[in-house]
């Protein structure tokens, strides 16, 4: 599958990278939400990993953005478990919602993986 | 003399003092008075030069014996005030004094056998003050009215009033006891009667309907009498006092109202009106007097109630801040306080803070305030307030920068945390490299916990949401936190392992726990048993998770159990409760649709248990 990441912190964009790509699926990586939705545009994954704090447009600007126009899964990450739960993030157009921090990264690329799989 | 005629003057004489006993020796007077002797009063003749006007004899019953009774002993009896003189004789008097007996008619020889019917005569005429010319009369009769208004003004109370009034007139035999209606000191009509030897009070609802004025057999006051006690009046005389005593503000017109019940002739009634007539000032003046004071009386003692009745402390000081008068509140609280710290504006005393505010009073012109009020404003429960806010806004800035603090932070953690697991899968395992790897994912996920700790019960922004959370984890994460109130005590727990999950604020419900975990403990003082479960039960088909914390402490009266959910309801010590706690909790615990149950007997212990609605697990449906 084609993944988006877009996350504002380094470490854990390159720990999701590497477990992708070790699962050999093709991965883009954003630092920021404008470039997240650039990028979003340009390759029409079909996976998008979004988090939701980010300095300029954050997760949430994102995917309103992106709006209805998308065939993408998106998964929103925050460590902000109560002002983005469950509701709000279905709310916003989101399949699923993480918090961070994550017990096992191995488990949350589990959860995408399944995500997808179940969409097609 | 024989025995009956001793008999019948023993009524005749019976307490009147008044007459004097005067004989040669006492044996002839003992003949006569048999054993009423020594409660009359007597004297020798050699003994009677001692008598003064003092002495208020107005009859003398002289017995002289062998002994010769002269002129001059009549001037003398005549000048302490005697009106009457008897001699007792069987013989006819010498010649000396035969002839002052001539001239006077106020000494009379008299036989023995004639004693009786002669005394009663001279009884009735000493009463009415038939004495022998008139000049002679008055100065007993001033002597009485002096005595008389003497005893008014003795009177404590208007039973006394009517007591002696009644003595006064107690001669007019076909008078009755007096009755009395007046305004008392509550405004309300009310009639004074005698009924045997006591007197009665009966307040009257009926206005009264006549004017103020002297009314002899008047029908109307006789129906007014008789609708008021019920039973008839015939012969009525009424005689208005006017006192200054409320006397226009009332139906009565007037202060008050002497009735007399009585069976005069008209012209007998005339006599005992003129008798009466110089009565009536003094006996309004002592009215007058009784009223004020039972008025004053009353209204000092609304006021001190008053005083009394305030919950804080009131105190008066002069200008030297001695304390002139105190109230009830605080006798009770501030009685031990320094003088100087009474006249602060702060006060701190056994647990309490007063705010002092003082209100000086001026008197005249002086413009130096010659009294000052000080009201001690009781503001412990609203400082206690004050400081819980104080401390919720503190608990506030501090979640809100704990949640800041935590974002920051795990970031980066996750980024730690998760490529250490990756980097643990990509080396070989048990070799050194492997093992630092899993020490690194290990204490970052320690790290994790901390922060999320410090998230959860700290009141930052984000718990102000409800979460489905089970109510296993938030007890077990609250049991640490309070280790030090059970250590004392057996502690017995299980916890349901499946589903719990209730839909609260984990920070609040954690609040819960706690104070029913700490009233256990504090009711069990030394040693105990703390039991706390949690379970799932099924009421009216709906699913609760239950938790229940019992003790084995003092127990929960029943008439108490209504209460103990009261705000501010403690039974402990001063600054050792607030008595919140579970008037708290039952907030909480309903705002999130549960209810709290209590079950407890004195002496047995209690079992507090929070019902709250089962929930569902946080995940989005797929
Ligand atoms: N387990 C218990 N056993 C006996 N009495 C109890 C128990 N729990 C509560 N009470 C009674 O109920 C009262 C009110 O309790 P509450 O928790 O509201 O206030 P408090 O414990 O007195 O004060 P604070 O909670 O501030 O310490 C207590 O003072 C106590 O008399
Ligand atoms: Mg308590």
């Amino acid at each position: 599958m084609r993944a988006l990441i877009v996350d504002d912190e380094d470490l854990i964009r390159t720990s999701l990278k590497r477990v992708f790509e070790m699962r050999h699926h093709e991965v883009f990586v954003a630092e920021n939400g404008q470039q997240g939705l650039e990028m979003w545009q340009a390759h029409d994954p079909e996976l998008v990993i979004l988090d939701m704090l980010m300095p300029g447009l954050t997760g949430a600007q994102v995917l309103k953005k992106i709006g209805a126009q998308t065939r993408s899964k998106v998964i929103l990450i925050s460590a902000y478990t109560g002002e983005y739960d469950v509701k709000k993030a279905s709310e916003l157009g989101a399949t699923l919602f993480i918090a961070k921090p994550f017990q096992n990264i191995f488990d949350v690329v589990d959860r995408a993986e399944k995500l997808v799989e179940n969409g097609k | 003399m024989k025995d009956e005629t001793a008999q019948g003057l023993s009524a005749l004489i019976k307490g009147k003092k008044e007459i004097l006993w005067l004989g040669s020796d006492d044996i002839r007077v003992t003949a006569m008075l048999g054993s009423d002797k020594n409660r009359a009063r007597f004297a020798t003749i050699s003994q009677f030069k001692k008598l003064k006007i003092s002495d208020e004899i107005s009859l003398v019953v002289v017995v002289p014996g062998q002994l010769e009774f002269d002129k001059r002993a009549i001037e003398k009896l005549k000048r302490v005030g005697a009106k009457k003189i008897l001699i007792v004789s069987d013989h006819a008097p010498k010649e000396s004094l035969a002839e002052v007996l001539a001239q006077v008619s106020f000494a009379k020889i008299i036989f023995e056998n004639n004693l009786r019917a002669e005394l009663n005569l001279a009884i009735e005429e000493t009463r009415r003050g038939q004495g022998p010319e008139e000049s002679d009369a008055s100065v007993p009769r001033t002597k009485a009215m002096v005595s008389f208004i003497k005893n008014l003004s003795a009177a404590l109370t208007i039973q006394e009033v009517l007591k002696t009034l009644r003595e006064e007139l107690r001669n007019f035999q076909a008078v009755k006891e007096p009755l009395l209606a007046f305004v008392n000191a509550q405004n309300e009509l009310a009639v004074m009667f005698f009924q045997g030897h006591q007197i009665l009070e009966r307040k009257i609802q009926e206005p009264w309907p006549q004017r103020p004025q002297v009314r002899l057999n008047d029908l109307k006051d006789s129906q007014y009498l008789a609708n008021i006690f019920g039973r008839p009046f015939a012969k009525l005389l009424s005689i208005p006092l006017r006192l200054r005593y409320l006397s226009t503000e009332h139906s009565l017109k007037v202060g008050a109202v002497l009735f007399f019940e009585h069976g005069l002739s008209e012209i007998e009634a005339n006599d005992f009106l003129q008798s009466i007539e110089e009565r009536l000032e003094p006996l309004g003046l002592a009215l007058d007097r009784l009223l004020v004071e039972q008025y004053l009386k009353d209204v000092s003692r609304l006021w001190e109630r008053t005083f009394d009745g305030l919950k804080d402390p009131v105190a008066i000081f002069d200008a030297d801040s001695q304390i002139l008068r105190a109230n009830r509140a605080f006798a009770e609280n501030l009685i031990d306080v320094r003088s100087a710290d009474l006249m602060s504006d702060k006060l701190r005393h056994r647990d309490h803070d007063y705010e002092v505010q003082s209100y000086p009073i001026t008197f005249g012109l002086s413009a130096r305030p010659t009294n000052i009020i000080n009201h001690y404003v009781d503001v412990t429960i609203s400082n206690r307030l004050k400081k819980q806010m104080i401390q919720n806004e503190k608990m506030a800035a501090l979640g809100h920068l704990a949640g800041n603090i935590a974002h920051e932070l795990n970031n980066p953690l996750t980024g730690v945390r998760s490529l250490a697991q990756i980097l643990i899968t990509q080396v070989k395992p048990g070799t050194t490299l492997s093992n630092d790897l899993t020490e690194v994912e290990k204490a970052s996920e320690r790290c994790q916990e901390v922060i999320q700790n410090l998230l959860e019960f700290s009141s930052g922004g984000y718990e102000k949401h409800q979460q489905y959370i089970s109510l296993r984890a938030v007890v077990q994460k609250t049991l640490p936190l309070i280790k030090t109130l059970t250590s004392r005590f057996e502690v017995n727990s299980d916890f349901f392992s499946g589903d719990d999950k209730v839909f609260v604020e984990p920070r609040l419900l954690q609040h819960v726990v706690f104070n029913l975990i700490k009233n256990a403990c504090e009711s069990m003082g030394d040693k105990g048993l703390l039991d706390i479960r949690t379970k799932i039960q099924v009421e009216k088909m709906n699913n609760y998770a239950v938790l229940s914390v019992r003790d084995t402490g003092v127990g929960i009266d029943p008439i108490v159990q209504k209460q103990i959910f009261d705000f501010f309801y403690t039974t402990k010590k001063e600054g050792q409760g607030t008595g919140l706690g579970l008037s708290m909790s039952k907030t909480i615990v309903e705002r999130f649709g549960g209810v709290i149950k209590l079950e407890s007997a004195v002496g047995a212990g209690s079992e507090f248990q929070i019902w709250l609605p089962l929930g569902n697990s946080g995940e989005l449906p797929s």
